[in-house]
């Protein structure tokens, strides 16, 4: 059934491939400006997305547990495919990276080389009737599938309560790969953040200087959450960089696929004329660095900006004492 | 920065330094483009530069007071279009990047011109009104005398009622060869001591002796700058908190509150600029409502801050370690070597590539992602994932 699915979009995906780079071929003609995308998508392959992974996917007759979880998990990704080939198709100079994150490490599972026609712009037009666009498909495919089965089968299953997934890495790592492609050529970069564990107060500093960076290349930062709880660190990475943050809803059957193309899929430029989902308020509030609580008023280290609930006589990051305070 | 840190070229004459023959550093690429050498000079010397500052306590919530010398000298066209224009449009780049990097700190304008300071905006932390003042600043013409003393004497008073935890600063910059005023300047330079307020200086004109004994007195530095991007590179040197002198500002424990950026059916008028708006920032004390953050609650006095604004300040405390240069045959020889960058994943060799390595995480990255690493990132990506957890190694996927 889910292959079925696929394949109809593929197909769909045809045609509007065809009539979009139509289009994006006139525009290169008049205006130079029409700038083609560069998408990172970071995709958390934590057992916290298998044990969830039953509400992103429908459901299916009852077979061994085993058996299940590995379907679950095939058809999460083509649904991930699905929406990467409308990616790549809706315009040929459209690149893609792809990389995978757990509690251990990090890969990078696929990255786009471009394709050998694009040297050769009078070559377009015949390009969308040669096959090496759905070579360049078949290749994500294989590739993708082939390298995450590999990446999941050489860590450990057990989650490992006291790290967390790597986050504030991956984001990094995005970040440094993108600015390397963003110097060379002109494009316009983003994040597409597929994170399905909750929050980690450790990795605080890291995501943050992430996100502050993300800001200063204008690199958006995209957030689809699939963990059940909100996550207060990726909805600040979205509010500050302009992306979008989404959390589908799991009572719905709606396949994940829909979401991406959807709310993910437009450019920066095509989401004003969109009506994007907006937050309606954002958490600006600070954790308590002794007790780990929020506070909405608090007092702060003058030396370390250190953030704590209540009055204190030393500061227990930098040492400092505090004999008296000039503001109540 | 004392005498011996500076580079070569701040403590030579141009007469004195050798011959610069810039033209002979141009290089072609293949498609007979210019390659821009001078960039990545211009980063390698701010990373040594770097090299020498970390792990110093630094003051995090500063206040400044920019003054502006707008008298008959700014007029002078030794730099394009004229010294008053681009000290005014340097100043604003500077603006930006200093609320950029220190969002909770504060800052003043003042300038001068016609023998008198003039206060242009007080103490706030909004780069657009500190800017739009700036931008409009030439419209009186730049004419008469230049008071330094009249200008010490309004920082003075704009410092003086800083709370004793902020890191008291004042910036000038300076284009005219003398100063006119009214009194001893040298006693106001002896309050400045006393007050412990740091006095920078950077000169458009030749070096003057009273700069730079007010900047030796008050622990401050004194650049004379030679053209308008190195203005620019010394501008940027100010943006960084600068380390604290011993003594000169008490610690202490600041009240702060955190509004929630709220969404309203009906629109709520801002105190701060008496605009009605449906999002707004609500005080967690009084329940007042402002369009933008930090700013000062009118009513209760509460400072207001987001949590992701104290966030910008981590980086200059937890700075990440300098990576060190590997020798390219060394790098060869090296049994580890993955042949490519380990954060951009670009294939070595490359145009302009230089071997790091993380002394902490042991991994290999080239000369573009140092850069970045350092300047834009401030996170090691190496570092983050944390070496224990590394279980396999790196397998390649070039």
């Amino acid at each position: 059934m889910s292959s079925l699915c696929f394949w109809n979009w593929e197909m769909k995906m045809d045609l509007v491939g065809i009539s979009v780079s139509k289009e994006s071929q006139q525009n290169t003609v008049t205006q130079d400006s029409d700038k083609s995308n560069l998408l990172c998508v970071l995709l958390d392959l934590s057992p916290n997305l298998f044990d969830r992974l039953d509400k992103f996917v429908p459901s299916q007759s009852a077979k061994s547990v085993d058996l299940i979880e590995a379907d679950a998990l095939e058809t999460f990704l083509l649904q991930l495919i699905t929406f990467l080939h409308v990616f790549l198709l809706s315009n040929f100079a459209n690149r893609l990276v792809i990389i995978v994150y757990n509690e251990y490490n990090i890969h990078v599972v696929y990255e786009d080389k471009g394709l050998n026609t694009l040297s050769d712009p009078s070559n377009s037009a015949s390009f969308l009737l040669t096959e090496e666009r759905q070579e360049r498909l078949t290749r994500l495919d294989s590739e993708f599938l082939k390298n995450v089965a590999s990446f999941i089968e050489s860590y450990p299953y057990n989650s490992c309560e006291e790290n967390g997934t790597l986050l504030s890495a991956s984001l990094s790592f995005a970040l440094c790969y993108l600015h390397r492609r963003i110097l060379s050529e002109r494009y316009e970069a983003r994040i597409l953040c597929l994170h399905a564990s909750s929050d980690v107060p450790k990795q605080y500093i890291g995501v943050m200087n992430s996100i502050f960076c993300a800001q200063r290349w204008s690199i958006l930062i995209d957030v689809c959450n699939l963990h059940e709880e909100e996550s207060s660190l990726l909805q600040q990475a979205a509010h500050l960089t302009g992306g979008i943050y989404f959390k589908p809803k799991q009572s719905e059957a709606i396949p994940l696929s829909n979401y991406l193309c959807s709310l993910y899929f437009p450019s920066r430029d095509a989401r004003k004329y969109l009506k994007i989902p907006v937050l309606n308020s954002v958490d600006c509030s600070a954790l308590c660095f002794e007790s780990g609580e929020k506070i909405h008023m608090g007092y702060i280290c003058s030396v370390c900006l250190a953030t704590f609930g209540r009055k204190r006589l030393s500061c227990n990051i930098c040492g400092a004492e505090f004999a008296e305070n000039d503001k109540s | 920065m004392d005498d011996d840190e500076k580079p070569e070229s701040l403590t030579l004459y141009s007469w004195e330094q050798d011959i610069v023959r810039s033209w002979e550093t141009l290089e072609e690429d293949e498609t007979g483009k210019i390659k821009d050498l001078s960039s990545f000079e211009r980063s390698r010397v701010k990373r040594k530069r770097k090299n020498t500052q970390q792990n110093v306590r630094r003051g995090l919530i500063r206040f400044l007071v920019l003054i502006l010398d707008l008298s008959r000298e700014a007029k002078e066209t030794d730099v394009k279009p004229s010294r008053g224009e681009v000290c005014l449009s340097c100043a604003q780049k500077f603006l930006y990047s200093y609320f950029n990097e220190n969002p909770i700190s504060q800052l003043a304008v003042v300038v001068l011109r016609d023998g008198v300071a003039e206060k242009l905006s007080s103490m706030g932390s909004n780069p657009r009104q500190h800017s739009e003042v700036v931008k409009n600043a030439n419209q009186k013409g730049f004419y008469g005398n230049c008071s330094l003393q009249n200008g010490l004497d309004v920082a003075l008073s704009l410092l003086h009622s800083i709370p004793s935890y902020g890191s008291r600063e004042v910036l000038i910059l300076y284009n005219s060869i003398s100063s006119c005023d009214p009194g001893d300047i040298r006693q106001t330079i002896e309050k400045l001591e006393k007050e412990r307020i740091r006095c920078n200086v950077i000169g458009m004109a030749a070096e003057l002796y009273i700069l730079k004994y007010l900047a030796a007195r008050t622990h401050g530095s004194y650049f004379v700058c030679m053209n308008e991007s190195h203005l620019l590179e010394l501008l940027e040197d100010f943006v960084v908190p600068s380390a604290l002198i011993e003594n000169n500002t008490k610690t202490a424990l600041v009240r702060m509150g955190f509004p929630t950026l709220k969404a309203y059916k009906e629109p709520k008028v801002c105190l701060n600029d008496k605009v009605l708006r449906n999002q707004v920032f609500v005080c967690p004390r009084c329940e007042c409502c402002y369009g933008e953050i930090p700013i000062e609650c009118v009513l209760c006095g509460l400072i207001l801050v987001s949590s992701s604004q104290l966030a910008r300040s981590y980086h200059h405390l937890f700075p990440v370690a300098n990576f060190h240069e590997l020798e390219e045959d060394k790098y060869k020889q090296s049994h580890f070597q993955p042949n490519y960058c380990f954060a951009c994943k670009g294939t070595f060799p490359f145009e302009g590539s230089e071997y790091f390595v993380c002394p902490n995480c042991q991994n290999i990255f080239c000369g573009i992602c140092d850069i970045f690493i350092h300047d834009g990132l401030n996170n090691c990506p190496g570092c983050e994932i944390r070496p224990e957890n590394r279980i396999a190694s790196q397998t390649d996927f070039s």
